[in-house]
């Protein structure tokens, strides 16, 4: 069956009961490059259906691919079985009714990207010089479509992009590396050399790294880094961890528990940002929210089951490819005017951290964690240094944000946009 | 499997042999899966998914192309595709000695269909009640999770020399509880899991792990958080199979050595303790079991560390054929939507000669038990592992319980500083490995093993 096949399959089904289709088909191109040459043409085509039912105030669900009519039926029967057989303290009596027409912009020219002149590209980019040993990375060309069906709304979907990771490794007195990643989702964005290049700088700059040494240190974090850590935030903010008293802001909702300068956001309808989204796949109209206000926290997240549980709204954030599991659209975290330049200019002595390892080891209930510092360049003075690895920074997240700058520079991560981020006056060993 | 999948493996046999190419490899994968989440007395969610597709493999002119799909109808103009565009890539790979094996490996156990739904539901119900009534004045149990999840695995391999069928169980068994002392809130999570079917865990064995998770939870509670401290360490079996895989085991894969991503080569003495021996082993029956890898190659054991020095590496056909090897069977891939990569199995330190009792009845230091997560850097050598609890010993009696620590340093100094190793090994933990965007079902184990002079980094500084 193709798409509209199956649109249109279960679109008459979903007239007549209480059920919800997801659809995803994604197409992709891929290679890889390694050394000094591109290996690896991939083509993947797959799709899927995910099938959720309400039956007698129970939700049952059920998965498939290679997707055909009769499957779909017995997906249906399954998911209404599963239903059957929960014993949930949560009633269901409808997924969500809302509507909403918004147009969101994505740049379909990209499906028409002639993927073999992006190969040439790369080709070109893959250069050698006394220090580069090689390179590692990929590129891929993804088209994905999908549509959601529930008794009240469809919504089809298409997303475009491109995105590029490249890893110089390097030799000199030691080895090292230094990477770079991109994602593009318009045309004209698509800059395979300027992803080269900013991997390459970064590569020469974190040449020959040695043991840092203990001390404290004003941390400048680079906008992969800032990410990395309002991603343990966000982690935090979920309605459920709250209601449970599971993640460290439990006892912080309407508090200024970090810096003021911290600005949170989610804009769930923003052209080409890669999620966004008009409505939910349990069919409540996502929204604009202010998750951390001025350092204040505001807002957590519910899906469906965790509204009728707690007694709160959803908030239109739950979604097939997080489980339902509810998950923020797309984030803006605000920029300031100062640009990062000046940020390192006035840094007496400081590290500008490229890479940090043990992320998923934070500890999402107290807020507590332990990192190890692979890579990052010292400043003196104002200047860069050395190459430092191997510094441990550990504390607590609310302590460690409590004072906070922005840059002006952000990057674009495909649904999310983030700064380099400076820290005074922290302790390392 | 669908009876008309064999056929059609073998009309797309056809007519990839009319393209002139050098290789190609057809895999057919079918993932069956299961989830319960049962909180407290209420099912949170029950899901049932099943995902399977066909993964081509191509080579012409020396070049890499590969084609994964699950809707068939159009196959043929998706390999031309393929075929089209894989000539435009520059890389050329050798491919030599591959799979000429023809086998079955169909592990028989208790049908998962065997018992309902709502039977298992039943069963975690009444587990979770036994957690649930440990509630009191002194811990009070503000939730109880129990997550349970069966997978099954059915692989068909497909080319003009081989012709392999595998079908595999695994289940897996978590409990998350979160308890709060006075103020202290805690959350930790203990799980069972292996290959295998409905026959692996029987109800006591549930009820067992869920009570001393709820143990662990109430040290967890009780315990002051780790200081930052220059010490010599004991690392429990779990967190002991941590540096045997993160440290050890990914710096041993073969497609790090071709690329230069490694600090380890061949022959290199990584300790002066020859009782350090590390081992990657397909054939253990554990949860990262395998007979033949994604590529048909027999699998088998591999020494990476024999007698403290780098012996061999994990290999795929790619690697091995650089290498001037033949591959052996390391070779994994998540699922048909993946080309396989070089992956580990069961990794694990293999048995010392100390006693335990000797190890421990002095002992002054650290001993660390309970992971949570660990991340290595396989080209400058950095590791760091995130470490759940930390007893600080005295003279052999335990003097302080800390929480949350982590090691980290470079792997050629650590595995330097290993002084002795126990001469009983512990209970194998099933895992899932990252690499490359691809999970792999994995397992290890270590015994105890004592380590001199390291930083354990804490949550506190002094």
């Amino acid at each position: 069956m193709n798409k509209e096949e199956i649109f249109n399959y279960c679109k008459n089904i979903s007239k007549k009961e209480e059920i919800t289709f997801k659809y995803i088909k994604s197409e992709s191109e891929k290679a890889e490059f390694r050394n000094f040459s591109i290996e690896n043409y991939k083509m993947n085509n797959i799709d899927k259906l995910f099938i959720r039912v309400i039956d007698k105030g129970k939700i049952g669900s059920y998965s498939i691919q290679g997707i055909t009519k009769e499957k779909i039926e017995k997906g249906i029967k399954k998911a209404k079985d599963i239903a059957k057989n929960k014993k949930s303290e949560v009633k269901f009596e409808s997924f969500g009714k809302d509507v909403n027409h918004k147009q969101i912009k994505s740049d379909f020219r990209i499906e028409n990207v002639d993927f073999s002149k992006k190969l040439e590209e790369i080709k070109k980019n893959l250069t050698k010089d006394k220090y580069i040993q090689g390179y590692l990375g990929g590129i891929s060309k993804n088209h994905i479509e999908s549509f959601f069906i529930n008794p009240y709304f469809s919504k089809e979907n298409k997303k475009d992009f491109v995105s590029l990771s490249s890893l110089v490794i390097t030799k000199n007195k030691k080895k090292s590396s230094g990477d770079f990643f991109s994602i593009f989702t318009k045309e004209e964005d698509i800059d395979i050399n300027q992803t080269f290049m900013q991997a390459k700088h970064n590569a020469y700059t974190l040449m020959d790294p040695v043991n840092g040494e203990k001390g404290e240190y004003t941390l400048i974090f680079t906008p992969e880094i800032t990410r990395e850590f309002f991603e343990f935030i966000l982690s935090g903010t979920k309605g459920e961890a709250i209601e449970k008293k599971n993640s460290f802001l439990h006892d912080s909702l309407g508090k200024k528990i970090f810096s003021e300068n911290i600005n949170l956001k989610e804009e769930p309808t923003l052209d080409y940002f890669l999620s966004s989204s008009k409505i939910d796949d349990e069919g409540f109209k996502t929204s604009k929210k202010n998750i951390i206000n001025k350092g204040v926290f505001r807002k957590p997240i519910y899906n469906l089951y965790e509204s009728i549980k707690y007694n709160k709204k959803p908030t239109g954030n739950a979604f097939l490819e997080n489980g339902f599991d509810p998950e923020y659209t797309n984030i803006i975290q605000e920029a300031s005017n100062k640009k990062i330049d000046d940020m390192i200019s006035k840094t007496k002595k400081g590290i500008l951290i490229y890479e940090i390892l043990g992320f998923h080891t934070n500890k999402i209930t107290t807020g507590d964690f332990s990192l190890t510092i692979s890579s990052g360049k010292a400043i003196r003075d104002g200047q860069f240094k050395e190459t430092v690895t191997n510094l441990n920074l550990t504390g607590n997240l609310r302590e460690l944000f409590r004072e906070i700058e922005f840059s002006k520079e952000q990057k674009f991560f495909g649904s999310s946009l983030y700064s380099f981020s400076k820290i005074q006056k922290v302790k390392l060993i | 499997m669908d009876k008309k999948i064999i056929p059609m493996l073998y009309d797309i046999k056809k007519y990839l042999n009319t393209k002139n190419l050098d290789y190609f490899e057809i895999r057919f994968e079918k993932h069956k899966n299961r989830i319960i989440d049962v909180e407290n007395t209420s099912t949170k969610e029950l899901i049932e998914k099943e995902t399977e597709g066909i993964g081509i493999r191509i080579i012409i002119d020396k070049k890499v192309g590969f084609l994964a799909l699950n809707e068939f109808s159009k196959y043929k103009e998706k390999i031309d595709k393929v075929i089209e565009n894989t000539k435009r890539i520059n890389k050329k790979t050798e491919f030599k000695n591959y799979s000429t094996n023809k086998g079955k490996d169909i592990l028989k156990y208790k049908d998962f269909e065997s018992i309902s739904n709502s039977q298992k539901i039943k069963e975690i119900n009444e587990i979770n009640k036994e957690i649930l009534k440990t509630s009191n004045r002194d811990i009070k149990i503000l939730n109880s999770e129990i997550i349970y999840k069966e997978t099954e695995i059915e692989k068909y391999f497909l080319t003009n020399h081989a012709e392999i069928h595998q079908k595999r169980p695994y289940t897996v068994f978590y409990s998350k509880i979160t308890g709060k002392k006075n103020y202290q809130i805690e959350t930790n999570v203990d799980r069972l899991g292996s290959i295998g079917g409905l026959e692996l865990f029987n109800k006591e064995e549930k009820i067992k792990m869920v009570l001393e998770n709820r143990k662990t939870l109430q040290e967890l509670l009780e315990s002051k958080p780790c200081p930052a401290i220059t010490t010599d360490i004991i690392l429990s079996p779990d967190v002991g199979e941590l540096l045997a895989h993160e440290a050890i085991g990914h710096a041993c894969e073969g497609d790090f050595l071709i690329d230069k991503t490694t600090v380890l080569k061949k022959g290199l003495k990584v300790s002066k303790n020859p009782e350090v021996n590390i081992i990657d082993n397909p054939e253990k029956k554990d949860f990262g079991y395998f007979k033949y890898d994604d590529e048909g190659i027999k699998a088998k054991k591999v020494d990476l560390i024999k007698n403290g020095v780098v012996n061999d590496f994990m290999t795929d056909i790619t690697t091995a054929t650089k290498l001037n090897e033949i591959s052996n069977g390391s070779a994994r891939s998540e699922n048909y939507n993946f080309l396989p990569i070089v992956r580990m199995s069961n990794t694990y330190f293999k048995e010392g000669t100390t006693k335990e009792k000797d190890m421990l009845s002095d002992y002054t230091g650290f001993l660390l038990k309970g992971f949570s997560g660990g991340e290595v850097d396989t080209n400058i050598g950095t590791f760091m592992f995130g470490i759940r609890q930390a007893y600080e010993y005295k003279h052999g009696e335990i003097i302080n319980k800390y929480k949350q620590a982590s090691i980290s340093g470079d792997i050629l100094k650590y595995l330097n500083k290993i002084t002795e190793i126990s001469n009983k090994i512990g209970n194998f933990e099933f895992g899932y490995c990252g690499k490359n965007g691809q999970t792999a079902f994995v397992s290890g184990s270590s015994p105890l093993i004592k380590i001199e002079d390291v930083i354990v980094g804490g949550t506190k500084h002094e």
